[in-house]
């Protein structure tokens, strides 16, 4: 009996092993249309991640666009504005009171644009005129409404001196923009106040462009108001209120990532493009704190600490038993980031070659990141843009492969901890822009796109080297300190 | 889909399948379907032994060739191409066993008669077909475990350790698919004999 049925598996063999059928026609077209289908969902995957920085980048564009519309429509509003204030007289919201509470009396002085104007092309067109006008204070005047005049002149010479005051004054000329912000000037060229103590300027933006330097400066100013001499406490005039900051404040972020890898292939195996196309980047993201110092109006330093996390599928496919660091064999599993063993728990001693049947490997890394970035920023009205970039340290924190292998009918799930192939430290640069509103004065809301690439390889010792790069929109809120 | 068959020596044969599977990995639809004119005989032969019907095997055969394009980067050009090829159309077909009955089995094998079996007579009485659809015929699990031992060489450990069974269970399933098989021969010669 037993050799008949010995018998029967040789007659199988011989008859069947080497059998050779002819597959229908169609089967083909079968065949295609599921590497179609799968090339379909391939390229899907590959135009979604183009698809959201479209998306990303559209919606700065378009937010940008509307702020420098909404921008250059207030700043033609204000001009309109200042234009007709200069055919105003002349009560001030800022006009002081008197111990009786009643008004004092307030002489207002109308600058006369146009002639300004007309002088200025008298002696050629400059190139910066005007591009605003606020307000122009006089305090402790004994003016009246002839001497402005005299002041739009500026061919008069007085024989006192006078203080007058910046605040955020520019003045133009050919060569450069200086600012003066908040310090006091003597300049014996306007005196033709002979009382005249202080000028406060706002905003007063004005060319030198034709003008000669030894001519006293020109002004223009659409409401200058002048006040009675009793008038003499200043501060009876509002003031900005400013709010004195450290100049630190803490940036609490999350950014989800689009992430990839760039795959260098040092002995040009193809191993590299294998990975590639074998591998997909799922959800990563990137979260933390940032610590922002102010420098000046437009400069800043950051720094701060962050954590990445990456994960990456792996398809299906077939790995092979060899020998691990210890000698041992176990089957081994390549991932574009490294490598790691598995040994099935229900899996006896495997044979070098042997192989298994992996359904997904997913494997997950985890940095802590700390950055030093620069950052210059723009404040429009209470939008503020800015850019940033910088380089960040990242130290691994954890490195892990899960992997789903057949066991029988059922799978089984098998996870590695350790990574090989893995360095501890890798560094990245950044640069990112951004766009923020300004909730309240120490609180903005910043939306902050940022792309991050590796500077060095996150591997060692392997055969495929790995620059993560990332793009994310990351979500902040910038609280002053 | 133009028909084209590879003759040459075998170092042509190897540098030709390199190029085929160099252009596959490319995804060049040709490379692709050459390699699938070259192979789809032999693999559909191997998808039927384990199919209890053609369209079962049809289905096996389109998977495995979908696998194979999808993990032809993976192929290290060590071994045969051919075997490695039909390892993943294993791979498919215990795939499908799995995904589908799992139904228990009784087999009456209490009334097999046996003769005394001289294969080259039977050969020459019994078509390859017929003895194909013999295996074909095989409840699932006897026939996943006598293609797996029979054909691939596999032993029983690897058997059960690749179903998910008992080692036990595995010798088990091929005795009775044996018996099975023994039984349908001797009909099969008798048949023949009475014409």
């Amino acid at each position: 009996m037993d050799e008949n049925l010995h018998n029967i598996e040789d007659l199988f063999y011989k008859a069947l092993d080497d059998n050779e059928q002819k597959p229908p026609a169609n089967s083909w077209d079968e065949v295609e249309k599921r590497l179609d289908k799968d090339n379909i969902i391939s390229i899907r995957k590959k135009y979604t991640s183009l698809k959201r920085i479209a998306i990303l980048l559209l919606l700065l564009l378009g937010i940008s666009l509307y702020e420098m519309n909404r921008m250059q429509d207030n700043n033609n509003t204000k001009n309109m504005n200042a234009g007709i204030a200069l055919q105003q007289t002349n009560r001030s919201i800022n006009q002081p009171l008197n111990k009786k509470g009643k008004n004092l009396p307030v002489q207002s002085i109308e600058p006369e644009r146009t002639k300004l104007n007309s002088v200025f092309e008298e002696t050629g067109t400059p190139a910066n005129i005007l591009q605003k006008i606020h307000t122009v204070r006089m305090i402790n005047s004994e003016t009246d409404i002839y001497k402005k005049q005299s002041l739009f002149n500026y061919s008069l010479s007085l024989n006192s001196f006078n203080k007058i005051k910046f605040n955020n004054a520019r003045i133009a000329d050919d060569k450069y923009l200086s600012i003066h912000n908040g310090h006091e000037e003597v300049l014996n060229q306007i005196p033709f106040y002979e009382s005249l103590k202080n000028i406060t300027i706002e905003n007063v933006v004005y060319s030198t462009t034709s003008i000669n330097t030894k001519q006293p400066l020109p002004f223009l100013v659409p409401t200058i108001k002048t006040f009675d001499t009793d008038t003499r406490n200043v501060a009876h005039i509002p003031k900005k209120k400013t709010e004195k900051f450290s100049g630190f404040s803490i940036t609490p972020f999350f950014s989800p990532d689009i992430a990839w890898y760039r795959l260098q292939d040092d002995n040009q195996s193809g191993n590299a493009n294998n990975l590639e196309s074998g591998e997909n980047h799922e959800f990563s993201s990137t979260y933390g704190a940032l610590i922002d110092y102010t420098i000046n109006k437009h400069w800043g330093i950051q720094s701060g600490i962050t954590l990445s996390n990456t994960n990456i599928i792996g398809e299906s496919e077939i790995i092979y038993a060899s020998p691990d660091n210890t000698g041992s064999i176990k089957y081994q599993v390549n991932t574009s980031s490294g490598y790691g063993f598995i040994l099935p728990s229900y899996s006896s001693n495997p044979a070098i070659g042997d192989s298994l049947f992996v359904l997904t490997s997913t494997h997950s890394l985890r940095y802590i990141g700390i950055p030093f970035s620069a950052t210059y920023r723009v404040e429009k009205n209470k939008f503020i843009f800015l850019a940033t970039t910088g380089m960040s340290i990242n130290f691994l924190t954890k490195a892990r492969i899960e992997t789903s292998v057949e066991k029988g009918t059922d799978n089984s799930t098998e996870k590695i901890n350790d990574i090989k192939g893995l360095k501890e430290i890798y560094f990245s640069g950044l640069a990112g822009t951004g766009i923020g509103y300004e909730l309240s004065k120490k609180m903005t809301l910043l939306f902050t796109p940022t792309f991050r690439f590796a500077y060095n390889s996150i591997n060692k010792n392997t055969s495929v080297k790995s620059y993560p790069r990332t793009f994310g929109s990351a979500i902040s809120l910038q609280v002053g300190l | 889909m133009a028909s084209t068959t590879i003759n040459a020596n075998p170092d042509d044969i190897a540098g030709k399948i390199r190029e085929l599977i160099q252009g596959c990995i490319n995804g060049d639809r040709q490379s692709q379907g050459r390699l699938y004119e070259q192979f789809s005989s032999k693999m559909f032969a191997v998808c039927l032994r384990y199919s209890k019907n053609q369209e079962e095997a049809e289905e096996i055969m389109q998977e495995g060739f979908v696998q194979v394009f999808k993990s032809l980067r993976n192929y290290k050009y060590a071994g045969s191409f051919e075997g490695w090829i039909r390892k993943i159309m294993v791979y498919c077909a215990i795939q499908q066993y799995r995904s589908r009955s799992k139904l228990g089995l009784i087999v009456d094998i209490e009334t097999i008669q046996t003769v005394q079996i001289c294969r080259d007579d039977i050969l020459a009485t019994i078509q390859k077909k017929e003895l194909l659809q013999m295996v074909q015929a095989l409840p699932p699990a006897y026939r996943v475990v006598f293609n797996l031992h029979v054909f691939e060489g596999m032993k029983h450990r690897e058997i059960a350790l690749e179903l998910g069974i008992s080692e036990g269970t595995s010798k088990s399933n091929l005795f009775d698919a044996k018996q099975i098989l023994q039984k349908a021969v001797t009909n099969s010669l008798k048949i023949a004999k009475s014409y």
